[in-house]
């Protein structure tokens, strides 16, 4: 519970400095000009950071410009294309978030009915919640919206349960494979790195195999056999990497808990866990993203209702045409969450990242 | 079961008045199960035009599953067994699903059978993994291509024995297009293919003959200003109504040789489209860049199929269809597509299921009003023999209609996948000068042959 | 989290489970369930690969169990495999492919290890938020973007890189069908796809580089290029290079960008060692044959990784000094 009282406290620090971010550049500001009309801030100084952040602006805009380009081909509406013979415009025409409504679709909160009997007698109580209308995409012209939502729904759902069963995974093992000596423990380690790379483009025969089985075993389209199948894809590389980070903890940590009278059990969860929070959130992250972007195997193995979002977004495409604006809008609604994600857990995925374990 | 009573015939009083009798709410103690929420419709409420999100729920769920109970109901169709539910596939674009999903529902509405359809994005990978796995759909619809492959692998079924429409009532292509060795594997419902649409703005008249057509090219060719004179995906599909325009053709198992890539007439076709379109068409042969130019009004000229015009129609061009203008000693000659239900190995076993597709494919294939509003919305090609040339079609399905009966049917032996995959990569070569026509032909012959050994 | 816990608590109370060996429960699990599903499909593929199965005989007979079987295909020994070996066009996909992956890793490491650094520089404001809005093309779907950067490297006088070649007056340039120029635009795209990885590790190692180091090397008088030559470079080197290994193994492998862009074209010239593979299976239909490429190919990708793993000391910790 502390660990979870203690990721909101962040969050919500997190939040105030991002929204404090305007008036503490403006308070930095009048600080430097006070300081240079006084004569205690060098005239160079500011003008040096001036020129890093534009340089830095500069190369974040050129790294991020094929992104922009998806943006304006969402914003230009019905007649958008990645080929224009008019050449290479900065802003679209004539911009319109149609593309993004009907992916979106009606965001309405139904009412409902909320009904009580009161024991012993013959009537009931009724309660009515109203309709909450956010977005009603039909305003928009939309009349037939995307099913967004409903492959967000089966994407969450197998993203989900692929980050729990993962989980209960990988961590016991890279914990035991960072602090434990055991029977075949360095060959495991080593067939886990090897393997971090081959499990993927073993080709079509592999994909037949793998159909076989499951149809053999009558779970093709679950989703919660999908979410088992990349839990199990997840597990060499997230293991390595959690236990290399567990590796950077110092033992004296334990040995501390231990010579309080912890019991085994104690000091996992009240010193190892909260010390590997970094490497908890990195690893989160990995294996949200492998159950979030995975498309072929989802496509052959799920049926039409259990699309997710990528087999959704790809069945966008039909045999002849793209449909750009819709398939750009898609898609960056689709990246939305992971980059916020990111924003937010970006302090423990750079510390969880750090192999500081490494340099032994 | 009770609550739900209790709570709609409650809904029905004045609620205000109830709560009042009844007092804060905080105090009252409920008993597990007695508590109930539920959603309230829709129409009570009165919000109109939102209904657009029970639309959303088909888009994916198809039909619901309980389509049996709705034999009690109708009784329209003459022939009753037992009520079956079929799956079936399709693919398609954007515009065209809400369409199939409105036929869907009427087919439901009609039939005590029920279908439930499925928006498939790679068909073929899907159909090969699934069919062999017996997950595969009743039917499902593709052009006719895979008839002949499709067949000798065992994924889809003869149903000659069971259908209840005759062959000749579709066009001769369309029927000869689902027939493989005695075998009927499928129902026709539309043809496509090729020909010229020219934008009105730019071009004053429809061009006579290709010299005309040529002159119109040269004229409004601007590269420098993002002006090209035609719009043309140059891959083996598109380019088969020019290497066929002279009497030349890929493979058809009735000549001799089969296989016609080298024929000097074939070589003839191909060097008339390097030689003559080539230089007027933007430089990257395939198809998105291509149709891209026509559709935002920078061409001249564009060749394409019916499924292009929705987009043409969405950014107000001016465009007019024709049949290909005349060629000196030749004619413009494409490969047609049919599209058809295939009846897949699901409906092996002749049950109820199978019945349920069989059904919807015959009705599907034969409904002329649906047909025609196929025609109307979406420009489809109908094949069925009352149709094909009526004055009640719109006009561009009309000239695709003429175009269709100057093409010929893809054949369907299973031989021919090895022909297109051969002639992918040696289009792109001719495109871009870096090999001959005729080097090109009889290196992709070589490959062919080499394959079918 | 808790059930972990509870998995050792009771562990710890079982008698015979003293021993140290105990310890190999906890991975076991993990090993199992990755086992299951990786090691059935290799060893099907194993097993196809010795057969001539193609789709008309694989699916010849009845049900699934008849496909689990190799249905009527025939055992050809090592057939597929001294095919594939004596292909002219094998060996062209497995030396391009090893070239791809030599410039498309230095490439990545170079951009990554450039966006790191300014990224992480302290005179840059708002460096936090860019690093968040930089990983975003990691949250988008490889295939989406792969598509996207297609069009950018459109041969048409208008696509995106012959337009901006336009501005500067070049000629525009058959992109993808012109051999060198399409490697070119694989790796570039490469590139691209891949640095959201490199440069969060690179900035979690820079992170890590103590302050100490650098002003120390400040007040003997190193430069910036000196510091970063002999303080920071040797203290991000394990984390870059690890990272250089995983992604060297990604190149290695890459399908999407080849078969989107141009099937590995011009004249099967950049065919990629998986786009081979996949040519043999589904276009000519020769799953045996497919099966067979795709296995040689994991036994170098494995080869590779061995010798880096072993040379790295990657799968090295602190608790074996």
């Amino acid at each position: 519970m502390s660990l979870l009282s203690g990721i909101v406290r962040k969050l919500s620090e997190d939040i105030k400095n991002i929204l404090t971010v305007p008036a503490e550049t403006a308070r930095d500001i009048t600080y430097t000009v006070e300081g240079i009309r006084s004569g205690k801030i060098s005239p160079t100084e500011p003008l040096k950071t001036v020129g890093a952040t534009a340089g830095a602006l500069v190369l974040v805009l050129a790294l991020l410009f094929p992104v922009y380009w998806i943006l304006q081909a969402a914003l230009s509406g019905s007649g958008a294309s990645l080929y224009s013979a008019d050449g290479i415009s900065i802003f679209p025409d004539d911009p319109t978030l149609q593309a993004f409504v009907w992916v979106v679709g009606d965001l309405i909160i139904p009412g409902y009915s909320i009904a009580f009997d009161v024991p012993l007698t013959n009537v009931s109580l009724v309660f009515d919640t109203p309709e909450v209308t956010l977005l009603d995409a039909s305003t928009y012209g939309v009349d037939r919206p995307s099913s967004f939502k409903h492959f967000l729904w089966n994407s969450i759902t197998v993203a989900i349960p692929t980050v729990i069963i993962s989980m209960c995974l990988i961590v016991p093992a890279s914990y035991a494979l960072s602090r434990r000596q055991f029977i075949f423990r360095r060959k495991i380690l080593f067939l886990y790195v090897l393997l971090t790379q081959v499990g993927g483009g073993l080709g079509v025969a592999l994909l037949i195999g793998l159909y076989a089985i499951y149809v053999q075993f009558g779970v093709n389209d679950s989703k919660l056999a999908l979410s088992v199948y990349y839990a199990a894809t997840a597990v060499p590389f997230n293991t390595w990497l959690l236990k290399t980070y567990m590796d950077g903890i110092p033992v004296s940590y334990e040995e501390a808990a231990v010579v309080d009278g912890a019991p085994p059990w104690r000091v996992v969860t009240e010193v190892i866990i909260p010390l590997s929070t970094a490497g908890l959130a990195t690893v989160f992250i990995f294996t949200f993203l492998t159950g979030w972007t995975e498309f072929v195997v989802a496509q052959t193995l799920l049926g039409t209702d259990n699309y997710t979002l990528p087999v959704g977004l790809y069945s966008l495409v039909d045999e002849y045409s793209i449909p750009w604006a819709r398939f750009s809008a898609f898609a960056l609604t689709f990246a939305m969450p992971i980059m916020l994600v990111y924003l937010f857990a970006q302090r423990y995925i750079e510390g969880g990242l750090s192999f500081s374990g490494m340099e032994g | 079961m009770n609550d739900y009573f209790l709570t709609r015939t409650l809904m029905a009083l004045d609620r205000r008045k109830l709560l009042k009798q009844i007092g804060g709410a905080g105090t009252v103690v409920t008993l597990a199960g007695c508590a109930s929420v539920q959603e309230n419709s829709q129409d009570t409420e009165g919000n109109g035009g939102s209904d657009s999100d029970s639309d959303s729920d088909n888009g994916t769920n198809g039909s619901d599953e309980n389509g049996g109970n709705e034999s009690n109901e109708s009784d329209s169709t003459e022939s009753q067994g037992p009520s079956g539910t079929a799956t079936v596939w399709y693919s398609l674009s954007d515009t065209e699903k809400p369409l199939r999903e409105d036929i869907i529902q009427a087919f439901n509405d009609e039939s005590h059978h029920s279908v439930e359809g499925s928006d498939i994005s790679e068909m073929q990978d899907k159909t090969t993994s699934s069919i062999p796995a017996g997950q595969g759909p009743e039917i499902f619809q593709w052009a006719h291509d895979w008839v002949g492959d499709y067949y000798e692998r065992d994924f889809v079924v003869d149903q000659s024995d069971q259908l209840s429409v005759n062959m000749d009532q579709f066009s001769e292509a369309a029927a000869g297009a689902v027939q493989y060795d005695d075998a009927v594997v499928g129902l026709p419902f539309s043809a496509e293919t090729v020909t010229l649409i020219y934008n009105a703005d730019i071009v004053d008249e429809a061009p006579e003959t290709f010299a005309d057509m040529e002159a119109a090219m040269e004229d409004h060719h601007n590269p420098e200003n993002g002006q090209y004179g035609l719009a043309y995906p140059f891959d083996p599909y598109f380019v088969s109504g020019f290497a066929q325009a002279f009497g030349g053709y890929y493979f058809d198992p009735e000549e001799d040789p089969a296989l016609g890539l080298e024929a000097d007439e074939t070589i003839q076709g191909l060097e008339f489209a390097v030689d003559n379109l080539t230089p007027y068409m933007p430089n990257d042969p395939s198809y998105e860049p291509q149709e891209a130019a026509f559709l935002e009004g920078n061409a001249a000229f564009a060749i394409s199929g019916p499924w292009y015009l929705a987009g043409l129609n969405d950014n107000d061009i001016n465009y007019e269809i024709m049949t290909f203008p005349e060629m000196d000693g030749g004619q413009f000659t494409p490969y047609t597509g049919i599209k058809i239900w295939y009846f897949s190995k699901a409906m092996e076993e002749d049950g109820a299921d199978a019945a349920a597709g069989r059904e919807f494919a015959e009705w599907f294939v034969t409904n002329e009003d649906h047909l025609l509003s196929r025609a109307e919305n979406q420009g489809h090609i109908p094949v069925l023999a009352d149709l094909v040339g009526s004055d009640e079609l719109p006009g561009p399905v009309q000239v695709y209609s003429e175009a269709v009966d100057q093409g010929v049917p893809m054949p369907t032996d299973p031989r021919m996948n090895d022909v297109w995959a051969a002639l992918e990569e040696p289009m792109v070569q001719v495109f871009n000068g870096s090999q001959s026509p005729e080097e090109a032909l009889t290196g992709a012959a070589e490959e062919v042959r080499s394959n079918w050994e | 989290m808790s059930t972990a816990s509870r998995v050792v608590h009771r562990l710890e109370e079982v008698p015979f489970l003293e021993s140290r060996d105990a310890s190999l429960l906890f991975v076991l699990p993990g090993l199992f369930v990755f086992s299951t599903f990786m090691l059935f499909p290799v060893l099907y593929l194993i097993g196809v690969s010795f057969t001539n199965a193609a789709p008309s005989n694989l699916f010849a007979g009845e049900g699934v169990f008849s496909v689990m079987t190799f249905g009527e295909a025939t055992f050809v020994g090592l057939q597929n495999y001294t095919d594939v070996l004596t292909d002219p066009e094998f060996w062209n996909s497995f030396g391009v492919t090893w070239l791809f992956v030599a410039t498309s890793v230095a490439l990545k490491i170079c951009l990554s290890l450039g966006v790191a650094l300014v990224v992480t520089n302290e005179r840059v404001r708002g460096r936090r938020l860019m690093r968040s809005f930089i990983i975003l093309p990691m949250g988008l779907p490889a295939i989406f973007t792969i598509t996207v950067w297609r069009g950018i490297f459109s041969s048409a006088e208008f696509g995106l890189v012959n337009q901006v070649l336009g501005i500067f007056g070049a000629e525009s340039v058959a992109w993808l069908s012109t051999r060198w120029p399409a490697f070119f635009a694989y790796n570039i795209t490469e590139m691209w796809l891949a640095y959201p990885f490199m440069v969060i590790i690179t900035v979690s190692a820079l992170q890590d580089v103590p302050e100490e180091l650098h002003e120390a090397a400040t007040v003997d008088g190193a430069g910036l290029i000196s510091r970063f030559f002999h303080v920071t470079l040797p203290s991000i080197k394990r984390p870059v290079l690890f990272a250089s290994i995983l992604t060297a193994a990604a190149s290695f492998q890459q399908f999407l960008i080849p078969y989107v862009f141009n099937q590995g074209g011009p004249a099967r010239a950049n065919e990629l060692i998986v786009v081979y593979g996949y040519r043999e299976a589904l276009s000519f239909s020769e799953y045996g044959r497919g099966a067979a490429v795709s296995l040689i190919a994991v036994v170098f990708i494995g080869a590779f990784m061995w010798i880096n793993v072993k040379r790295g000391k990657l799968a090295d910790g602190v608790s074996d000094e």
